[in-house]
């Protein structure tokens, strides 16, 4: 019984010394994790980045009305300070930004729409608080109607850059003799980088 | 010596070169400015104008005051020459420019306010040096003590104009029996356009 007993736990301490073998491989495999490997890289997929800053040139004229209650014979000034804002983007490292401001008809600046009408060298401009002066001025956009409100040298660090004029207007009728009526025009403001 | 100074001169002369070779593109890139370059125009910005001029008709004359020193019984010259001017500002459907001087009552231009009276046939006037005619006339604001001072047809080109006159004055104080007093009256200068 007793010599029964110990052959009974012999073999129990076999069997669990050979599960014991059995298990360590997986028990290392597990405790040491991944066994070393090569690197593995992928392919590569390129995705193409575009980025275009477009040349790009414009002007804003505020406010977009500007009114007179002229008088018969002499000078009346317009009812607000027009304020130029050009921006641009150009490409060349070089060159001149110009703003202008014109008509697009020289004998008929403002008309009544009824054969009167009011010539663009009665009407003059004031840039920035400078001197006064008629609209005859040659332009790239108008022979002889208009004026330079600015000129912008581009030189290397200011390919994009903006610029900020006024303008104030008159009228002056001296001479005109014209009709009661009610008298409308439109001031182009334009620029030109070259 | 000699020889170390044409060295000397040859080294100078070969800096100078390299100086010259190596600034060279850059001068003839300022030189030449920026390659050629597509010009560009902005956008427009329109400033609309409005001008408005008014219907007006005025009248001046002046001196404001005219004296007579009034015989008994005769004609007694007015002391100034007065001068009326008419200025106009029109719209086109008008066609004519009427001024008129006048009495508002023709019974009593002049009165000495306690009941002695010069009425209109009594004062007469000249125009622009005419013959001299009694403020007896017709006009729109007075039916038999006005004259008309002048006439001005508009037309395409008058549609804004002015008009000078000059208007002599005369008192006749024959027949009237008047008490000696001091008489006071307005004469009024008034134009129409029609």
């Amino acid at each position: 019984m007793r010599m029964g007993s110990l052959k009974s736990k012999g073999n129990a301490l076999r069997m669990f010394l050979r599960g014991a073998i059995f298990c360590l491989p997986i028990l290392f495999l597990l405790l040491a994790g991944t066994p070393a490997q090569a690197q593995l890289n992928s392919n590569i997929a390129g995705v193409n980045l575009a980025a275009n800053l477009t040349t790009s040139l414009t002007v804003t004229a505020s406010p977009g009305l500007v009114n007179f209650p002229l008088i018969r014979n002499g000078i009346t000034n317009g009812g607000a300070t027009i304020t130029v804002n050009t921006s641009w983007t150009v490409t060349f490292l070089f060159g001149t930004v110009k703003t202008y401001a014109y008509f697009t008809s020289a004998p008929a600046a403002l008309t009544d729409g009824a054969g009167d009408n009011i010539p663009s060298s009665s009407v003059s401009g004031s840039v920035n608080g400078g001197a006064f002066a008629a609209f005859t001025g040659a332009t790239p956009f108008a022979g002889a109607s208009g004026m330079t409100l600015s000129s912008t040298t581009i030189f290397i660090f200011n390919t994009t850059g903006n610029h900020s004029d006024t303008l104030n207007m008159r009228i002056n009728t001296t001479g005109l003799n014209l009709p009661a009526a009610n008298y409308t025009g439109v001031l182009m403001i334009q620029a030109q980088a070259l | 010596m000699l020889k170390k100074d044409h060295k000397s001169n040859g080294n100078r002369l070969q800096t100078l070169l390299q100086g010259v070779i190596s600034c060279l593109p850059v001068v003839i890139f300022l030189l030449t400015g920026t390659p050629a370059q597509a010009q560009l125009n902005s956008n427009i910005a329109g400033v609309n104008l409005a001008a408005n001029l008014t219907t007006s008709l005025t009248v001046t004359a002046s001196p404001g005051l005219v004296n007579f020193p009034l015989i008994r019984s005769g004609i007694t010259n007015g002391s100034a020459t007065i001068t009326i001017n008419t200025s106009w500002t029109l719209s086109p459907s008008v066609g004519s420019v009427k001024t008129y001087a006048y009495f508002t009552s023709a019974a009593a231009a002049l009165t000495d306010g306690a009941g002695d009276n010069i009425p209109s046939t009594s004062v007469s006037e000249s125009v622009d040096g005419g013959a001299f005619g009694a403020f007896t006339g017709v006009s729109p604001y007075a039916a038999a003590s006005s004259v008309t001072v002048s006439t001005i047809r508009i037309l395409g080109n008058n549609k804004s104009g002015t008009q000078s006159d000059t208007l002599n004055m005369r008192i006749n104080t024959t027949g009237l029996n008047l008490p000696a007093a001091n008489y006071t009256g307005v004469l009024t200068i008034q134009a129409q356009a029609l």
